[in-house]
């Protein structure tokens, strides 16, 4: 018996060893075969679920049910976008305008000329005339205080020509004409005197004044045309509003189908893109001086980000789940895209407006000031020397705070209440030259990757950003000069957007093939962009999909605990441009291999989060960034 | 002879019409405060794990899902690079310590896994949590 009970007392946890053995083998299979089978269930369920029969009442109601729901929120988001949209109208009018204007100065300017030589001569003999006037037995023939009063008109006339050279201002050169005109009249009415004693001499003068305004007369007539012209297209511009199918759409919401609600959607974020397209042209064309066309051929186009939903336009009341399911799927990707459109036209608007301080084309407040920091780097690209920190934070803090894209705290206030004028700007000088020699042995060993800055951090040396959002390539044809031509990336930052890019070549397959990469492009056809996230395991930044003559766009965010000034050191290959929270502080063009210390800045730091856009611009081969920072006192120790 | 006049009549109360009310109060409440949980999970096989430590389930948690094609949702619902980044920088702004738990298919993008994580981070929400499949949590 005991012998029994021992036998059993050792056989039993053996036999279930046994089994856990046998289990834990099995383990993987089985489980395997469950979710096998579970999946297989799912699937027979969903597909009864989808044939199983809708009465159609029911059908009615629930697909009713669904697209009510809906329609209010579609209806929320279009009524933002449509206010986006004439915004964003009203913004590319001002600047159409603007070029147009500019255009139409130059014109005139050439119009004008022949005019402004004429009243020249005509003002001189005006002086003959004055000293004719107080001549004791001549003077007698001309009228009292006339010669007086023809010096105001001359006086008047030479001040308005004055503003006009400052800049063309319509209501100025009407002011003009009609000056001018004013001058032709009055010295026109003047009765030659029938006197022998008159001096042949004096009568030519005046002949010869009065033939000078008669030409300036005639002369009028031609800028007065232009501006007819100027005012017919601004006329005809300005009436651009919402096209009426649109917004009739928009105003009666109520008893229009989803179908019809994507479809205005689908207009509006065209007449959006016409509209950004528009500003963009205007920007670069007063940039460079063209006009809109040449400038519109430029530019790529911006892209549409939505698409057709053809189970919308189902005109049956589904009969089925399934059919039900299907159309519940196509109402929520319709209010998803008019949801991303309302976004993407947001962001939008703000990018355009950041742009206005972004580059120097636009007439905004701190207009001046990016003008100065566009100077600086200029000049810094040209004439720095190796080592040297180009300081432009005092100009970036003086133009954060009059956009009003800093407030953080005292500092920020205390630059607010400077009265920067443009001259002051330009002048605006660095503290102090200051040269940084990098080790970068001992750079490369010790820097670590970081985006987020606190005074309080363990950290404390160059960090390296690491984590970027990426795009691109777009062809440059080679020209690594070519800035001035904006891309997509530098008036949205749409993470979601696609654009087209640079074609994809028989080449580009084969060094793909060879890495054994499949990046689903199609020959010969342009690829299709959107943003990659990437993060470097090292202080380089190689950018993805990198061919030769193409255009790349790097982008990533940064905070700052509070505000401050920060040493930062940039490297390319080849050129680049960067922008912090919109102010371009570095360019430099052509080719250029990598080096660690190739470019040093101070710049300024709001407090919170900053944004970083880099444009790089590849030549032959190797593409790569690195972007490096550290707080000035810091540095010092290197 | 004064007679005693003792109330032999007990005065009771009954329980019936209270337990009646507290029963009715009860389902009152219960029915007033039941909320309809959202679903937040979407489908995917979350990666195995054997060393994970096992959380409660905490239904204020914000579910970021991602697809196995490398897809974004947001408690649930699919959400573009440009949503997510929004909804968790508004989520930061406003409830930095709320627990966040990453819902990523087994198969999807680890550069998706990296992405969302890299955004808590920058945005300064440490409280991430990742959904692991536990076979041995499971069996039991």
């Amino acid at each position: 018996m005991v012998f029994g009970g021992l036998a059993m007392i050792y056989l039993i946890p053996s036999l279930r060893y046994n089994q856990l053995e046998f289990s834990r083998e099995e383990a993987e299979t089985r489980t395997q075969e469950v979710r096998e089978r579970a999946e297989a269930i799912r699937e027979q369920q969903k597909k009864e679920r989808a044939e199983r029969q809708l009465s159609e009442a029911h059908a009615r109601e629930l697909t009713e049910e669904i697209e009510k729901k809906e329609r209010q929120e579609i209806t929320r988001q279009l009524q933002n976008v449509r206010e986006v949209y004439e915004k964003l109208e009203a913004e590319r009018l001002q600047k159409l305008e603007h070029v147009e204007n500019r255009s139409l100065a130059e014109r005139l300017n050439k119009q004008l000329e022949p005019l402004r030589r004429d009243m020249e001569r005509t003002l001189e003999k005006i002086d003959d005339l004055e000293w004719l006037e107080a001549d004791k037995d001549l003077g007698k023939q001309v009228p009292e205080g006339f010669a007086e009063s023809l010096q105001k008109d001359r006086k008047k006339f030479e001040e308005l020509l004055e503003q006009l050279d400052e800049g063309y201002n319509k209501d100025t050169l009407d002011e003009v004409m009609d000056a001018a005109k004013s001058l032709v009249e009055k010295t026109s009415a003047v009765e030659l005197p029938q006197n022998k004693a008159f001096d042949a001499r004096r009568r030519q003068i005046l002949w010869a004044a009065r033939d000078s305004l008669n030409k300036a007369n005639e002369l009028i007539d031609a800028p007065d045309q232009i501006t007819a012209e100027q005012n017919a297209k601004t006329n005809e511009n300005a009436q651009a509003t919402l096209p009426e199918p649109i917004a009739e759409t928009l105003e009666q919401t109520d008893n229009k189908s989803i179908a019809e609600l994507h479809d205005a959607a689908q207009q509006l974020e065209q007449l959006i893109n016409e509209s950004i397209d528009g500003s963009r042209a205007a920007e670069l064309a007063m940039r460079q001086g063209t006009d809109i066309e040449s400038a519109r051929t430029k530019l790529i186009p911006s892209e549409s980000q939505m698409s057709d939903i053809p189970a919308l336009r189902a005109p049956d009341t589904p009969t089925t789940l399934g059919e039900l399911d299907q159309r519940k799927e196509a109402v929520n990707e319709a209010a998803r895209q008019v949801s991303q459109l309302n976004q993407r036209a947001n962001q939008m608007a703000q990018q355009l407006n950041s742009n206005q301080s972004r580059d120097s084309a636009t007439m905004s407040p701190s207009t001046s000031l990016n003008q100065a920091l566009q100077n600086r780097l200029h000049k810094a690209s040209s004439e720095s020397q190796p080592g040297e920190v180009q300081d432009v934070s005092a100009l970036m803090r003086m133009a954060m705070s009059q956009s009003g894209s800093d407030s953080s705290g005292p500092e920020g206030q205390e630059y607010r209440n400077i009265e920067g004028s443009p001259e002051s700007a330009n002048d605006f000088s660095p503290d102090s030259k200051q040269v940084v020699n990098l080790d970068g042995i001992n750079i490369t060993a010790n820097a670590l990757p970081g985006r987020r800055f606190s005074a309080s951090s363990s950290r404390q040396g160059w960090l390296y950003l690491d984590t970027w959002y990426v795009i691109g390539p777009w062809d440059n044809d080679g020209d690594l000069r070519s800035f001035d031509i904006p891309l997509p990336p530098e008036s949205e930052i749409n993470f979601d957007g696609a654009y087209t890019g640079k074609v994809y070549t028989p080449q580009h397959a084969r060094q793909d093939s060879e890495q054994g990469i499949i990046r689903g492009y199609t020959l010969n056809e342009p690829r299709t962009l959107r943003w990659n996230f990437i993060q470097s395991d090292s202080i380089r930044t190689m950018v993805p999909d990198e061919v030769s003559n193409a255009t790349y766009y790097l982008h990533t965010d940064i905070y700052f605990e509070e505000a401050r000034d920060m040493l930062i050191a940039i490297g390319s290959d080849d050129s680049a441009k960067v922008w912090i929270n919109g102010f371009p502080v570095w360019q430099d063009s052509g080719q250029s291999r990598w080096a660690l210390g190739e470019h040093f800045n101070k710049v300024y730091f709001k407090q919170g989060y900053n944004s970083i856009l880099v444009r790089l611009e590849n030549g032959p081969q190797r593409c790569e960034l690195s972007f490096l920072i550290c707080p000035p006192e810091i540095n010092k120790a290197y | 002879m004064r007679l005693s006049q003792a109330n032999n009549n007990k005065i009771e109360v009954s329980m019936a019409p209270m337990i009646d009310a507290v029963f009715l109060l009860l389902i009152f409440f219960l029915v007033a405060t039941m909320m309809k949980k959202e679903d937040k999970d979407i489908e995917i096989t979350p990666p195995e794990s054997i060393s994970a430590i096992k959380k409660p389930a905490d239904d204020k948690a914000v579910v970021v899902g991602i697809s196995q094609t490398g897809e974004f949702f947001y408690e649930g619902r699919p959400a573009s690079v440009n949503l997510l980044h929004q909804e968790l920088r508004d989520l930061s702004a406003s409830e930095p310590d709320r627990q966040i738990r990453l819902d990523a298919d087994a198969q999807a993008p680890f550069n998706s896994v990296v992405q969302v994580m890299d955004i808590c981070q920058f945005r300064g929400l440490q409280n991430v949590v990742i959904r692991t499949y536990d076979e041995k949590y499971n069996r039991k």
